[in-house]
């Protein structure tokens, strides 16, 4: 494969780990094929809303990821801290 | 080029691990008290673990010319075991005055559960008592988008803390906005498989830019290393960075956050 007037050796060898990493990708989603995995299986619903991100056109990718991937389950109840003093010790 | 790590756990690496960082040019390190990997049966098991943080691994570091400090406290995890953790926060407080303890950490949440947070509470308050410096944990995984926004709530609501005193550790993508919007400082954890590996937190850096960034390894009994943190440096020269850029994430910016405890006595460059 040829190089374009405006990669750099930098590009190419990101392109080719990216390259690496969606082969293995694929690999990876043939071989739970052959697991017989649950199709409800949780990570596995999140990684199927995940990908598609992947190729959509829009920024921040890589946190949008994190958030399908997230609990976004409310958090329990907790109190919040009441302040005794403004003026703690100084460090020893 | 000098290098600072953060954050490691030191008690789990072997002495190959010393001399890999002696050669790559890490003159200092900071090792926060963290899980062992099981739950430990009893407070004396952290009396005996907090003495070789603050004594014994100093001075095995300081054979390979490196510079090693400590945080105390009760982890995350076994936080959920209230009365344990008061015990041992009572083994903290007197601790505190060592030279080589910089603050309270890591302190934080891992399943984000009330007795985590009740604990994560108590540890905040001992800290704000003693006026240190804070180190944080966030959760992994599905976990640290919901434990990194209550432990900042927490932060931000609480007076006595003054945010450029913490380190909020193990951002990634959808959480060092929480972090960095309320003047925190923030930790690049790199580390295999659950959190950032050096592609993405040099991504990070550029995004965010150095100021109040610092880049890790955490290193510990799982599959990490220190090699971690030099992946990081050579990815960010390789995409053009100066030296000098490099020198403020990976030794400056360090100096400047640990500095706030006058026992730290290296000096940014």
């Amino acid at each position: 494969m040829t190089s374009t007037s405006s990669s750099t050796p930098y590009v190419e060898s990101l392109l080719l780990e990216m390259r690496w990493r969606c082969v293995s990708l694929a690999a990876d989603l043939d071989r739970l094929e052959t697991l017989a995995l649950a199709s409800d299986h949780p990570r596995l619903v999140a990684l199927k809303k995940a990908i598609p991100i992947l190729l959509d056109s829009q920024p921040n990718r890589a946190a949008r990821v994190e958030m399908i991937f997230s609990d976004v389950t409310p958090p329990p109840a907790y109190r919040q801290p009441q302040p005794q003093t403004l003026n703690p010790a100084p460090q020893a | 080029m000098k290098l600072i790590d953060p954050h490691i756990h030191c008690v789990s690496r072997t002495t190959d691990d010393y001399v890999f960082m002696q050669r790559c040019g890490v003159v200092a390190v900071t090792e926060p008290a963290f899980w062992a990997g099981f739950d430990r049966s009893n407070a004396a098991s952290f009396a005996d673990y907090f003495r070789q943080l603050v004594d014994f691994e100093p001075a095995r570091a300081a054979r390979y010319g490196i510079d090693h400090y400590s945080w105390l406290c009760i982890n995350a995890k076994e936080a959920e075991n209230i009365a344990l953790s008061r015990e041992v926060i009572k083994l903290i407080s007197p601790l505190l005055d060592h030279p080589r303890v910089l603050g309270i950490g890591e302190i934080g949440l891992n399943k984000n559960t009330r007795n985590e947070i009740t604990i994560f509470e108590e540890q905040v308050d001992l800290a704000a008592g003693h006026n240190q410096l804070i180190l944080i944990h966030t959760p992994h995984l599905e976990d640290k988008h919901k434990g990194t926004a209550i432990i900042v709530d927490i932060l931000k609501n609480d007076r006595r803390i003054t945010p450029s005193r913490v380190l909020i550790d193990h951002c990634e993508e959808h959480t060092i906005r929480l972090a960095k919007d309320a003047g925190f400082w923030c930790g690049l954890t790199i580390y295999p498989v659950t959190k950032a590996t050096p592609q993405r937190g040099v991504d990070l850096l550029e995004t965010y830019g150095p100021s109040n960034m610092m880049v890790n390894s955490a290193s510990d009994w799982g599959e990490s290393g220190p090699h971690m943190l030099i992946d990081t440096l050579l990815e960010y020269r390789r995409r053009g960075h100066s030296e000098g850029d490099a020198r403020e994430i990976f030794y400056n910016n360090p100096c400047r956050f640990f500095g706030q405890c006058e026992k730290w006595k290296l000096k940014a460059i």
